[in-house]
């Protein structure tokens, strides 16, 4: 009886190994099959939509005030008075002292498509909620390879202004939850029309990317009481990007001319035809996955009423685990305005005074990362030194970038701060 | 006595063979017969590149995989939110996209068995006769 109750259970014990052993080979059979299935769509990834069509997003979410409570002032009688009187002063024309959940958000949708082994079609759609989240091409091209190393793109492309000019609405991509405002508002437009060519080629442990462009643009500009249209035509430029284990470097230059008719509103005089712009731009990063340093400096140089400007930040930041807070110092100023003002044109002076901007900042972050992908910041960035008055000429604006009036009259406070909270994600 | 250490040398490489847990791997027919560590994490920042004159496509481990955390970290010197964002930055300026994503270790050795043209990493345990150990990553 004994005996034939262990046979019995070790006929049990072979027959469920044997299940089991099947079952292991059903399984790994399985795994195999998934994986040449998974490789077939990968050969033939030409028929594959999926595989031919990739669909990437950001988002980013952000509130931002400042802390001047205090309205314009009137300024001078008759033709002195300030139009804005009794308006809060607008930070970058946009952020008062009251909350706006609009001015920091956004949200792009970008489509690569693989129409052949060469060629791309790829389109990026953003919504700002500035822009009442109107949607707009950001970036429209068809890039095609000449070899896998040179590679030419036409349609819309974002201009290659600065380090971060060309993801600049990608808050995820960078530390600050929005970037220096001393760089990225000297250059007032984003795209243009045209194409680029871009080497990449390496130098020893060196990458680099070498990359020419050419194109115009027309930029609307509201900031006068009437819309000018900013025409950039014969707009080229060359940049160069390289990287060295934790080091990158960038280098820029573009030249373009410029005309705008400012005759709608009665400024025939200050308008312009065909003057030459430059600009140029270098950067340099460091980044060893804890310690992270960046410094940077812009300069736009127009031949015209608008100032010459120049800007530049220094950041450095500490990875520790998911925390990473850093601290940002810039610097913008208006240079040389001597030709306009010894000019005499009374438009184009004031113009010119309206524009200049002198400005220093410190700013200081947190970004948290909340997962792969999904981050929130906060931020403070505090305003000194705002006065271009002693600055070639008085009259000019005092207030930084806080307002383009001249007749504001000076903030009153000395910490003018601007606060921003944001939550980023990319997708 | 022999037999001892015959055992004492085995402890002595236990230890190194652990320790050696992920290669970076090619298809046994591909010209490639060694690669540094910089042209794997230049391969791997950029999408593809150049190894000894041939051309190479990088293949990834899904996103979660434990795995691929660590082969970045020791090959690449990222973190998976640094190479979120470092690629949040090439997709949208239209400067790369990433490496392609297998569903996991059975694929990536199907992929590579069959492709000269692509590398990829796995788990030392996991390597077939038909693929080539380029790197070990210990």
């Amino acid at each position: 009886m004994g005996n034939k109750r262990d046979w019995l259970g070790a006929l049990a014990l072979t027959a469920s190994g044997a299940v089991c052993a099947d079952q292991a080979l059903t399984m790994e059979a399985l795994d195999k099959r998934l994986a040449s299935l998974e490789e077939s769509s990968a050969s033939s990834a030409a028929s594959a939509v999926s595989d031919r069509i990739s669909l990437n997003g950001f988002i980013t979410y952000g509130v931002t005030r400042h802390n001047v409570h205090q309205n314009q002032g009137p300024g001078g009688p008759g033709p002195m008075a300030n139009p804005n009187a009794g308006d809060p002063f607008y930070y970058r024309e946009r952020t008062s002292d009251d909350i706006s959940h609009r001015e920091l958000s956004r949200v792009g949708v970008q489509i690569n498509a693989e129409i052949n082994e060469r060629t791309e079609a790829v389109m990026q759609i953003l919504a700002r909620g500035r822009d009442n989240y109107d949607a707009e091409a950001q970036w429209a091209y068809i890039d095609y390879a000449i070899t896998p190393d040179l590679h030419w793109r036409g349609g819309r492309l974002m201009l290659p202004n600065s380090m971060h000019s060309q993801y600049l609405n990608v808050g995820y991509a960078y530390h600050w939850a929005a970037l220096p405002s001393e760089v990225y508002s000297i250059v007032p437009f984003d795209t243009m029309d045209g194409m680029d060519l871009t080497w990449s080629f390496r130098t020893g442990s060196l990458s680099h990317d070498l990359s020419a462009f050419y194109g115009s643009l027309d930029v609307p500009d509201n900031t006068l009481p009437f819309t000018v249209i900013y025409e950039g035509r014969n707009y080229v430029g060359i940049n160069l990007r390289s990287r060295w284990h934790d080091v990158s470097t960038w280098l820029s230059y573009s030249h373009a001319e410029l005309s705008a008719d400012l005759s709608g509103g009665g400024l025939a005089s200050a308008s312009l035809d065909g003057v030459p712009i430059h600009g140029n731009s270098v950067g340099l990063q460091y980044d060893n996955g804890s310690l992270v340093f960046m410094a940077e400096r812009s300069s736009l140089v127009p031949h015209a009423w608008f100032p010459e400007r120049w800007g530049g930040y220094v950041t450095t930041g500490y990875r520790f685990g998911k925390w990473m807070p850093h601290v940002t110092w810039g610097a913008t100023n208006s240079q040389d305005n001597s030709d306009v003002f010894s000019g005499g044109d009374p438009v184009s002076i004031s113009l010119a005074q309206a524009n200049m901007i002198r400005s220093k900042s410190w700013t200081f972050g947190l970004r948290y990362e909340l997962a792969a992908g999904v981050d929130i910041k906060l931020e403070a960035q505090q305003f000194y030194d705002m006065s271009s008055d002693k600055f070639l000429a008085s009259g000019s604006n005092v207030n930084g970038m806080f307002t383009t009036s001249t007749m504001a009259g000076p903030i009153e406070r000395d910490d003018p701060t601007v606060y921003r909270i944001t939550v980023d994600a990319v997708f | 006595m022999k037999k001892q250490q015959w055992l004492f040398s085995l402890i002595l490489l236990l230890p190194t063979l652990a320790l050696a847990d992920i290669v970076v791997v090619v298809d046994k027919n591909s010209p490639i017969t060694s690669i540094s560590q910089s042209q794997i994490r230049q391969l791997y920042l950029e999408g593809n590149g150049k190894v000894g004159g041939v051309y190479l496509k990088p293949l990834d481990l899904p996103e979660q995989d434990r795995l691929r955390d660590r082969f970045y970290l020791a090959a690449v010197g990222k973190t998976p939110a640094q190479m979120k964002s470092y690629w949040a930055r090439m997709i949208f300026s239209g400067r790369g996209v990433p490496p392609r994503s297998v569903s996991g270790v059975s694929a990536m050795k199907v992929m590579l068995e069959n492709n000269p043209e692509r590398i990829g990493y796995l788990p030392a345990s996991e390597v077939s006769g038909n693929l080539r150990v380029l790197y070990e990553i210990r």
